[in-house]
Formats: structure tokens, C-alpha cells, sequence
């Protein structure tokens, strides 16, 4: 089953963060895009980031798209009606970056290599992929999701890893 | 007086009255900003049909505000109302599981259909800094 965690709110980020976490292959949750009131497809502006195993959309209009550590929704992929996200290997985990009303989120990806280092501003949230990094002196032997909320802190990657770094803007 | 003014005037009476706008008569964009408070306020009877905190009711209070901010500036009453209507009981009942107890300065984007029925039993393994 689909299962959610705690909403954590990211003042600096002006967003919130939630995950969703599915235990077995195909579990599955039904989703409704509205066509009309405060949250349609054009003001759908949240982005979904795929932490763990992988999932497929089915749109109405057969418009499917897969997940694996992908950026949702690509500005072509945001239709109206009901849509169903199935997990495609167990543990599949996505994270959802939700701003607050009239921000727009967007986002980068950064590759770094063996000794290679950024700062993570204040402000952003980081979801890093690898198997052997430090942020802020500590160290980290897999994925995870850091909010940079009161200070910047310094990624040092001690083997290849990648960011996929949110921040907000006014819209 | 400023729209921003009048906004305030607003949000302070629901704070004060323990009331929620629930009703808007088609009359009230025909007002003036000066008159809009008094308008407004008059309307303002109905209780509060949840016991949500106050950070919850100045979310509330300002996407309420944002949609009557709009509609004066395009004059387009029916839309307002039509819009108030669809999404006044959606928006106590998303914000206030979402933002319960947390000073946030703007509403969020609301839930989609179906994201309240997963039920929150995972830990959120996000490391703030």
C-alpha cells in the first residue's frame, strides 16, 4: 500500500515537503486534476522527485510517462482528469515539493565527481544521489533528501553523485 | 484606504469575531473600497464551523482576500462568488490539515483529489540544516 509521511514545512524554501512511500510492485493511487478552481493544471506547480525504485503514470488521454529519479511534472505533462501512479519494484519512495501560493519552483541538476564540492545555499532542497558524499562534515553512504533552512552547507562528493536542487521564485 | 488596509481591517475582525466570511452578497464589488470593510463585516455572521487556530484562519483570510482583491480589480462579481463558493469549505479543510499550528506568510498549493486517502504512516527522513 501507498503510505505518507509527515508534511514538513521549509520557510526559507517557501515550500513544504512530503514523501510517499509504496511497499510492493503495482500499489497503486488514483489522483484527480482539476480543470477548474485554485489548483488546475496551470497552477499545478509542484514538483514530484522519485527517491527510491521507480513508478508509471496512466493519464486519462494516454499520455503515460515512467519515473526514475525524474523531475514531475514537465510542463507537457500536466493534463486534466484522473491519473493513477503505480510502483514499479518494491520500496518505491517519491518526495513531493510543494511551494506556497505564487511561488514557482524550478530546478537544476548538478553531476559532480570523485573530490568535486558545492554549496548548498539556504533556501533550496537537495536530493543527492550517491553512495559516499558529505554534507556539512558528515557523511553519507546513500540517498538523501536535505532542506538547507538556516545555513548553507558544503556537499564534498567522495565518489560520483548527482543533485537534483529545488529553489523557488516568485511567479 | 488601501486594498491592503482593507485586508487588514478584515483578517483582524475574523480574528477578533471568531468568524469566517461564508457569505458574499452579489452587491459587494459594486462597492467602493471604502465602503468594502463595512460590507464585508456584515456579512461576516456565520461561525466557524471547525476549531481551527489563528495561523489557520490568516490563510484562510488571505486567500479569501486574494480571490476578492481580483475580482474588484476585473469586477467580475458572479466569477467571485462562483469561486468563493467552490472553495471556501475546500480551503478550511486542506489548509487547516496542512498548515495547523505553523505561521506560514502565504497559502499553499491546495491537495489534489485522492492524496488525502493515503493514510501518514512513513517517517520523512529529510535532514533540515
Amino acid at each position: 500500500m501507498a503510505r505518507r509521511g509527515s508534511k514538513i514545512i521549509i520557510r526559507s524554501a517557501k515550500c513544504v515537503l512530503v514523501n510517499t512511500k509504496f511497499d510492493q510492485i503495482g500499489d497503486s493511487v488514483e489522483f484527480t486534476m482539476p480543470t477548474a478552481g485554485l489548483l488546475t493544471p496551470a497552477t499545478f506547480t509542484r514538483k514530484t522527485i522519485v527517491t527510491s525504485g521507480s513508478f508509471r503514470t496512466e493519464f486519462e488521454d494516454g499520455n503515460d510517462i515512467t519515473l526514475t529519479k525524474e523531475i514531475w511534472p514537465l510542463r507537457e505533462h500536466t493534463h486534466p482528469g484522473k491519473f493513477t501512479t503505480y510502483s514499479l519494484e518494491e520500496n518505491s519512495e517519491y518526495y513531493c515539493v510543494i511551494p506556497f501560493n505564487n511561488i514557482e519552483l524550478h530546478t537544476q541538476t548538478f553531476d559532480l565527481n570523485a573530490s568535486d564540492c558545492i554549496t548548498l545555499e539556504v533556501g533550496t532542497i537537495n536530493f543527492i544521489y550517491g553512495t559516499l558524499y558529505s554534507v556539512a562534515e558528515t557523511e553519507y553512504l546513500a540517498t538523501n533528501v536535505f532542506a538547507i533552512d538556516k545555513q548553507p552547507a558544503q556537499l564534498v562528493a567522495n565518489q560520483s553523485v548527482q543533485v537534483i536542487q529545488c529553489s523557488s521564485r516568485p511567479s | 484606504m488601501t486594498i491592503t488596509t482593507v485586508h487588514t481591517k478584515i483578517i483582524d475582525y475574523i480574528a477578533e469575531t471568531q468568524t469566517l466570511m461564508v457569505a458574499v452578497k452579489t452587491n459587494v464589488c459594486k462597492k467602493s473600497i471604502d465602503e468594502y470593510p463595512a460590507v464585508a463585516v456584515s456579512l461576516a455572521r456565520a461561525p466557524v464551523p471547525y476549531d481551527v487556530d489563528s495561523a489557520v484562519k490568516q490563510v484562510i483570510a488571505s486567500s479569501y482576500m486574494m480571490l476578492v482583491e481580483r475580482h474588484l480589480i476585473e469586477s467580475k462579481t458572479n466569477e467571485m462568488l462562483e469561486e468563493i463558493n467552490a472553495n471556501v469549505q475546500a480551503i478550511i479543510q486542506q489548509e487547516q490539515s496542512w498548515v495547523v499550528g505553523v505561521d506560514i506568510p502565504s497559502p499553499i498549493e491546495y491537495t489534489l483529489e485522492g492524496e488525502n486517502s493515503i493514510p501518514s504512516t512513513v517517517d520523512t527522513d529529510v535532514r533540515v540544516i
